[in-house]
């Protein structure tokens, strides 16, 4: 298996593990605020420090690895489920749909995503589940491109005409033959996709329009981190370094995944 | 050649292979052995794969990064081989010009054929001639090489012209620094049959009047006995065959006397193409006896344990008997 | 040229509709409307601007209407007025946009640049070590969380070594500079936001740019180029940087929405008085009339973006420029 992806799965299974397992890593509440503890750096009891409210950090750090792999994991199902839907719809039919297709995937594209998301989180109202939601219904552009070309190119295989001969269903056809090919690229990237909403994420959170408090976000942890940079140096730190290790980890498993997947050139 | 002319190309023991892995390498190239005579024309024949492009390219040391080079090439007194920097380009466009297979794909296209002959000058004339006396080198030039409208030509860029004017383009620009040497890989294989024919009446009055020295590659044997009395027939990486050879009568060598066999000829009255069986060598692991043998009518035991040497310019120890022209 | 041009411009229609139609949709996805949710929320609205808004909005009109009506609006760059201060949004959008414009295509040279440097040094170096060592910084500036990276900088430079400007676009002492000193200021204050909104960036365009020149120079033309005697870096930077670099133009046109919007976050946390920072400011008051100013104007500035690149990439390609 190719190291790159290796190494990019080893980090994030260590992430998923620290999320997961979460509760029982640390005796503290992530909620349970103690105003005579605030801002304490690392020490003996609280490993990571505390911050403007007393909480522990490391437990608020813990739990909005949860935050980060939740909201990842489905904002990029949504984009890929929509994306494999309109990709494919406007691969195997053609002709006007699919230039319709290619008009929205246009508009989706010249719309600054971010200003978008800006616009629907403002009329939508921030939390964790819309947040997921928006995500998705930004990002599946990507996807859905590459599921268009490979349905085109695979609907012009002659065995697709045999088994449209045979008297195979549409759907089937789509189903059995055009979806193990594009397995592949989607793999690459969902990949890709995760680390991308993980980034968004925290930045929205960051600037207060994503997770709310008291849920932790490693985003929302850094916004008090702003106010503290000078003295609370671990609330900027240690947010920062575990959505970087969570975004690269995704990014280099992508990278190698793509190294697999694509047609080799010798670089 | 006769012993007293002057090679002004001499191949000496090239060989050349590819590193195509950590340690896999392909012997494009082995052992060749070849000298031409200033002004004579050569035409170097084979199949694809048989190394006459990697020797083209070599001539001018334009081979690929993963090349490795092992023997020496000299041409006009200059040793390839060890030139760098200015000798080397010393000798390319001026001593010796190429033209490629696709004029299409051998000019740039995002600049004028004025930009691209001014290029090829300006690598070698020094002072530099200004604008307009470039212009009027330029149109001499493309009239030369038989384009009438040289003005229009001048301005165009390549897409905007046929093919056949892109090969002419080629040659102008190849000829531009009065080249003694002009080696030229492929220059009909991606033209119209019309337009082969007056690139080859082309090639045949420049070689006259510049007094050219002619490489020519080339698969198609037709265009090679046109243009040329000597021809050198290769086979995976080695030269096989190397004489005047104008037909099916004078070759000696099995693989020669194939290639002149199977080509459909109008007098013969024979209309099917033919092949010859089989397929040449993987050259990752070249043969230690005859490259040709697997598929030789003539091959015998002999022929798969040992390795043929030239002799009396073929590389065979059953060679066909021969009608030479001196 | 003027075939491609034109039908470029066509395929624009429906992508302007189709923003105007996605933008509108928004609007009336609010929960229960947004004027009343708004009511609800925000202290901070006078009591005639719900009339007004809803006057304005023809929120009692069957939808269709209420869709011409929003068109004809657009057509006008008419948002209403904003919800705090009753100003008209297209002013107050139009203030900013000059902040956002300088930076964003400041920004856009840099990365171009940059991008184009390290990607032609990594094309000329293949696998050597310089090469592994750029691929690996842009991969890690390509991971790096923007705003983190922007809170760093912020650290290093306004508390560890304050030689960098952290805010804003222009010092306190502004108004008594000297037309040369302010926009030394000027630029001083960009320092920042314009490197970290390229960090990001340059991984992209630089890989793009690298692999286009290593395409390029594998080409026949390049090798005849050798075989005239030309000199290498002519051949490199003449030759062939022309060729490798004509698809980084359509590159940079579709990563402007990516620099658009990114510019909403950098203006935040910079302070800098752009567009973006008024978007995040209105988001954060709910003032919608602004907020929906601030989204179209992008829109329509990346459409603006993308047609200038359009045509300057038929204007560079001779292939289409003389057909």
């Amino acid at each position: 298996m190719n190291k790159m992806v290796l190494i990019g799965a080893i980090m994030a299974g260590l992430l998923v593990f620290t999320a997961v397992i979460a509760p029982a890593l640390t005796k503290y509440d992530y909620r349970a605020q103690n105003l005579s503890e605030r801002l304490l750096p690392p020490g003996a009891r609280h490993i990571m420090g505390t911050d403007e409210l007393g909480r522990d950090l490391f437990s608020r750090m813990v739990y909005g690895a949860r935050v980060s792999m939740i909201v990842g994991v489905i904002a990029v199902l949504i984009s890929t489920i929509i994306g494999l839907l309109i990709g494919s719809i406007a691969g195997y039919f053609g002709g006007i749909i699919d230039s319709t297709a290619m008009r929205l995937v246009d508009v989706m594209l010249t719309i600054p995503t971010l200003f978008l998301i800006l616009m629907m989180v403002v009329f939508l109202g921030p939390s964790i589940i819309n947040i997921m939601i928006i995500i998705g219904l930004t990002s599946w552009t990507d996807i859905a491109r590459i599921i268009r070309a490979e349905v085109m190119s695979v609907k012009k295989t002659a065995y697709v005409d045999a088994a449209r001969l045979i008297g195979l269903g549409r759907a089937r056809i789509i189903i059995r033959h055009i979806l193990p090919n594009i397995m592949g690229p989607v793999f690459v990237y969902m990949t890709f996709g995760i680390s991308g909403a993980i980034l968004t994420e925290s930045g929205l959170s960051f600037l207060g329009l994503g997770v709310q408090p008291p849920y932790p976000s490693w985003g929302n942890i850094l916004t008090a981190g702003k106010d503290y940079i000078s003295t609370a140096w671990w609330l900027v730190l240690f947010p920062g370094i575990a959505i970087f290790m969570a975004v690269f980890s995704c990014n280099i498993m992508g990278e190698g995944l793509r190294d697999r997947f694509n047609p080799r050139i010798k670089d | 050649m006769g012993p007293n002319q002057a090679a002004i190309i001499s191949v000496k023991g090239l060989s050349v292979d590819y590193i195509t892995g950590p340690v896999e390498k392909l012997h494009a190239l082995r052992n060749v052995n070849l000298e031409i005579a200033a002004g004579e024309s050569a035409a170097i024949v084979g199949e694809s794969g048989c190394g006459k492009t990697t020797l083209a390219y070599s001539l001018l040391k334009l081979g690929p990064k993963n090349s490795v080079l092992s023997g020496d090439i000299v041409i006009d007194g200059i040793s390839i081989g060890a030139a760098k920097g200015e000798q080397l380009r010393g000798v390319r466009g001026k001593t010796a010009a190429m033209i490629f297979q696709d004029p299409g794909e051998s000019l740039n296209p995002v600049f004028t054929v004025f930009q691209q002959i001014k290029e090829a000058v300006n690598a070698h004339m020094s002072p530099v001639p200004d604008d307009g006396a470039m212009r009027l080198l330029a149109r001499g030039m493309l009239k030369d090489a038989g384009l009438d409208d040289a003005g229009r030509v001048l301005n165009a860029y390549p897409h905007q012209l046929s093919g056949g004017q892109q090969q002419r383009v080629m040659m102008a620009i190849a000829l531009s620094c009065a080249p003694k040497i002009l080696i030229a890989d492929e220059p009909t294989t991606a033209l119209d049959v019309t337009v082969q024919a007056q690139i080859i009446k082309l090639l045949l009055s420049l070689k006259k009047e510049h007094n050219l020295t002619l490489a020519l590659i080339t698969h198609d044997l037709n265009v090679a006995v046109m243009l040329c009395k000597r021809v050198v027939v290769m086979y995976a990486g080695e030269i096989v065959e190397d004489g005047m050879i104008s037909g099916i009568a004078q070759a000696a060598h099995p693989y020669t006397h194939a290639l002149f066999d199977i080509i459909p000829d109008m007098r013969s009255g024979r209309r099917e193409f033919r092949a010859i069986p089989g397929s040449v060598p993987d050259l990752r692991y070249p043969p230690a006896g005859c490259g040709f043998e697997p598929r030789c009518p003539r091959a015998r035991e002999k022929c798969k344990r040992i390795h043929p040497e030239m002799e009396a310019g073929a590389r065979c120890f059953f060679p066909y008997e021969t009608r030479r022209i001196e | 040229m003027k075939r491609y041009l034109i039908k470029r411009m066509i395929l624009m229609i429906p992508v302007i509709l189709g923003i105007t139609v996605i933008t509108f949709i928004i609007i009336h996805l609010t929960p229960g409307g947004f004027v009343k949710t708004n009511m609800e929320m925000n202290v901070k609205v006078s009591p005639g601007a719900m009339e007004h808004l809803k006057a304005l909005y023809g929120l009692d009109k069957p939808l269709y209407a209420q869709y011409l009506d929003w068109l004809s609006r657009l057509a006008r760059l008419d948002f209403g007025d904003s919800f705090i201060d009753n100003r008209p949004v297209i002013d107050k959008v139009l203030e900013r946009l000059p902040a956002t414009l300088l930076l964003n295509i400041t920004s856009i040279f840099v990365i171009f640049i940059l991008g184009t440097i390290i990607g032609v040094t990594g094309a000329l170096r293949r696998n050597s070590v310089y090469d592994r060592i750029m691929t690996f910084v842009t991969f890690t500036g390509y991971s790096v969380p923007a705003f983190w990276l922007a809170l760093i900088m912020m650290m290093l430079f306004a508390v560890k070594f304050p030689i960098l400007p952290v805010s804003g676009i222009s010092s306190i002492n502004y108004e008594m500079m000297g037309p040369f000193e302010k926009i030394l200021d000027v630029a001083w204050h960009m320092v920042l936001p314009v490197f970290i909104t390229a960090f990001g960036g340059l991984a992209y365009i630089s890989r793009y740019v690298k692999s286009s020149m290593v395409e390029v120079l594998s080409r026949q033309y390049i090798t005849a180029a050798y075989a005239k005697g030309m000199k290498e870096k002519e051949i490199i930077f003449k030759s062939a940087l022309k060729n490798s670099l004509m698809p980084v133009v359509t590159l940079l046109g579709l990563s402007l929405p990516g620099i658009i919007g990114g510019s909403f976050i950098f203006e935040t946390i910079f302070a800098w008085p752009g567009m973006g920072r008024l978007a995040y400011e209105a988001a954060m008051s709910f003032d919608y009339p602004v907020i929906m100013g601030t989204v179209t104007i992008a829109a329509a500035l990346t459409i603006l973006g993308n047609l200038l690149a359009d045509i300057a990439y038929a204007m560079i390609d001779p292939r289409i420029r003389y057909k």
